[in-house]
């Protein structure tokens, strides 16, 4: 367990985090050294392969929803608080326990619910690249859907575990500062 | 009223509530249609199979090419903000306007105004003015209101001026409404609307929006804020930095060549967005190692070689000196490949020293959450429009337009209003596509100049982004604005540029020539 001190939610809730930091961090890099490459390959010596486009395009795809995961874990997805401002500290964290039992779980069960039978398919076929000649493997960046929204709900129900409090939230009594703990700053 | 109607009120009811509730936009804009959706299936009012369409929607968003740019621009920022040399130009731009607050005022504009059109995509570039330069101009003294809107309308400035996604997505649209238009009138060979229209188009109606900020810039700071600069303010802003050629070359010159290289790039129509982001990264890169305090001398000169190699290639590829019709191809061949090896090297080394200055790993997670947050808002609002036309709502619009009483402006005036308030919950793409196939070929018929009513549709979804409470930008940069700024301030902030926005749109109905003139010269 990585921090004795939090309980068994909140350390499965910070491997979760940490986890998909990595898995994020490696597909920006691969993202960026990818198209970097393309350009000077296609601009420079005037060829251009399709699985290295492939290889952007999928790492951007994971990314899309990965990230979605590692924002959520920092507590970092925008909101309107011109009201929330006001709010105590208690009227904040049972708006975070509404916002996650009425709506982060319904939304991600209702894509994980519709999307099983598209990666079921993906799966049976190994869905390959729609370009002849592209990357094989499509079936697994889909499938990161699914995964993503499993990771969420998961992260949602530490939340409410937590009643109402994100892994990086620093309460006013300072009894969850993972982030300190970590020496995250951003 | 149809009982469709009434659900259609009830769900946006419920979003503006939710959303208010301050819990996180995404899980407002996706968890409320889906619950509504639920609960009016039970009395048999939606039908459930249409969520069954929204995983191919996320699959097409995650497959959205145009898209990734999104985070290779947030990359892009937060090293030049990491890197701290943006602030530094945006100083020395401030120091040639005398050193006064309005002067770093309008270099905020002037720099936006740039890297916004390098861009074109509103999260990335408000979070990027929001990190780089908010800091600068709240220490310069300029108030927090003029900075707020100065950085939330300059933000949206990358939807006007072109490239922007806003006006291929628009020309694609325009052009199918303008043929059906056509044939509807008997014309069945009308000349196309291409997207370069829609650019040439663009730039003029930009330039007027940046004319029209700086000149409020200008009265504000002559009019408004009457407040004396402190002794500390002072000291931190005359004289910002004494221009000298070196400092001009290693600080102010590097990012404008950068961003004139990416723009050129994607305007001349050589290199697509995301390319053209590839390359801003890389030279990112290079500009801040160069910064970096501890690299060696001989660090330095690879680096330095490397961007002078990079310089070397884009002159060789650009004149085709190693194509095959070329006398000497084989020797500028060798050359390239020679100096495409250094550029690599510099930019190994400068990744390797960024990493040991400790910027990258975390520029690289502050893009990733960046991104995370401009995906998230993507999707959800993919959610939301999907019920919203589950329950017939895009019908029920169509409908109301028809109906509208009046000549021509009336139904243009119509129509200019619902996508001004479609943008306080619609994302700009499902407004176009929802909204122009359906009065776009009505308005077209009625005489309309093409690109003259794309650009006034792109001013206005434009302004729809800075419109509280749900004005895109506006979450966006609440996400950078430090808790010091409340959402209050920065609502009340961008009123003026609203104004601004709407005088620009009847300036340009005035004077259609601002929009018209440049494509058809370029036509001639």
């Amino acid at each position: 367990m990585p921090f004795k001190s939090f309980s068994l939610a909140t350390n499965i809730s910070l491997i979760i985090h940490l986890f998909v930091k990595k898995i994020c961090i490696s597909l920006i890099t691969i993202l960026a050294v990818s198209e970097m490459t393309t350009v000077i390959l296609r601009y420079v010596y005037g060829v251009g392969f399709l699985k290295l486009h492939d290889i952007a395009l999928y790492s951007f795809s994971c990314l899309v929803v990965f990230s979605i995961v590692y924002t959520f874990g920092l507590n970092e997805h925008v909101r309107v608080d011109v009201f929330r401002e006001k709010q105590t500290q208690k009227t904040k964290q049972i708006v975070d326990c509404v916002s996650i039992v009425f709506f982060l779980i319904p939304f991600f069960s209702l894509i994980l619910y519709y999307v099983w039978p598209d990666i079921i398919y993906s799966w049976s076929i190994y869905e390959g690249s729609r370009e002849t000649g592209g990357l094989a493997g499509l079936f697994i960046v889909k499938s990161t859907v699914p995964a993503v929204c499993v990771l969420l709900i998961i992260q949602g129900l530490v939340v409410l575990f937590n009643r109402g409090l994100y892994l990086f939230t620093i309460s006013e009594g300072g009894t969850l500062s993972a982030k300190k703990a970590q020496g995250e700053t951003s | 009223m149809s009982i469709e109607t009434m659900w259609l009120l009830g769900l946006v009811i419920s979003l503006i509530l939710v959303i208010m509730s301050g819990m996180p936009v995404l899980l407002a804009i996706a968890g409320v249609p889906v619950l509504v959706g639920i609960i009016a299936s039970f009395f048999g009012h939606f039908d459930l199979s249409y969520f069954s369409a929204f995983p191919q929607r996320v699959f097409g968003i995650m497959e959205n090419s145009l898209l990734i740019a999104v985070p290779l621009f947030v990359m892009m920022g937060v090293l030049l903000e990491r890197s701290k040399i943006a602030e530094k130009m945006l100083l020395m731009m401030a120091g040639f306007f005398g050193g006064s607050r309005s002067g770093l005022a309008y270099s905020v504009l002037i720099v936006s105004a740039l890297i916004a059109a390098s861009t074109g995509i509103i999260g990335a570039t408000i979070v990027m003015l929001g990190m780089i330069s908010l800091p600068a101009l709240l220490k310069a003294g300029v108030s927090k209101q003029l900075s707020s809107g100065l950085i939330c309308a300059s933000g949206t400035l990358g939807q006007i001026i072109p490239p922007s996604i806003v006006l291929i997505l628009l020309g694609d649209q325009i052009s199918n409404a303008y043929i059906e238009a056509q044939q509807n009138l008997g014309n069945f060979a009308p000349d196309p609307v291409s997207v370069g229209d829609l650019f040439a188009g663009a730039i003029l109606p930009g330039l007027l929006l940046v004319a029209l900020y700086a000149l409020y810039i200008f009265i504000y700071g002559f009019f408004i804020d009457k407040q004396p600069i402190t002794a500390q303010q002072s000291a931190d802003i005359t004289p910002a930095i004494d221009v000298d050629f070196k400092q001009v070359c290693t600080v102010f010159l590097p990012p404008i060549l950068l961003i004139i290289a990416v723009l050129g790039s994607i305007l001349m129509g050589i290199a697509t967005p995301t390319e053209a982001a590839g390359v801003g990264v890389a030279g990112t890169m290079l500009i801040a190692a160069l910064n970096s305090n501890d690299t060696t001398n001989k660090q330095h000169a690879i680096i330095l070689l490397g961007v002078f190699s990079a310089f070397c290639i884009a002159i060789i590829v650009s004149l085709q000196l190693s194509s095959a019709e070329s006398s000497s191809a084989a020797f500028f061949s060798v050359l390239t490949l020679v100096l495409s090896a250094i550029l690599v090297l510099s930019l190994v080394l400068s990744a390797y020293q960024l990493i040991k200055d400790e910027i990258l790993g975390s520029a690289l997670s502050q893009s990733v959450s960046v991104s995370g947050m401009v995906f998230a808002i993507i999707i959800a609002a993919s959610m939301l429009s999907l019920v919203f036309r589950g329950f017939g709502g895009d019908e029920i619009v169509n409908e109301l337009l028809s109906n509208i009483p009046g000549d021509r402006w009336g139904a243009l005036l119509a129509v200019m209003i619902v996508i001004f308030l479609l943008g306080f919950i619609l994302e700009f793409v499902e407004i176009l596509f929802i909204v122009i196939p359906l009065v776009g070929p009505v308005l077209l018929a009625m005489d309309f100049n093409p690109v003259w009513l794309a650009i006034l549709i792109a001013i206005n979804l434009q302004t729809s982004f800075l419109t509280p409470p749900f004005g895109f930008a506006l979450f966006y940069y609440r996400s950078v604005a430090p808790a010091s700024i409340t959402t209050v301030d920065i609502y009340k902030s961008v009123i003026p540029f609203i104004v601004i926005q709407l005088l620009a749109m009847a300036i340009l109905v005035m004077y259609p020539q601002i929009a018209t003139w440049l494509p058809e010269l370029i036509n001639k």
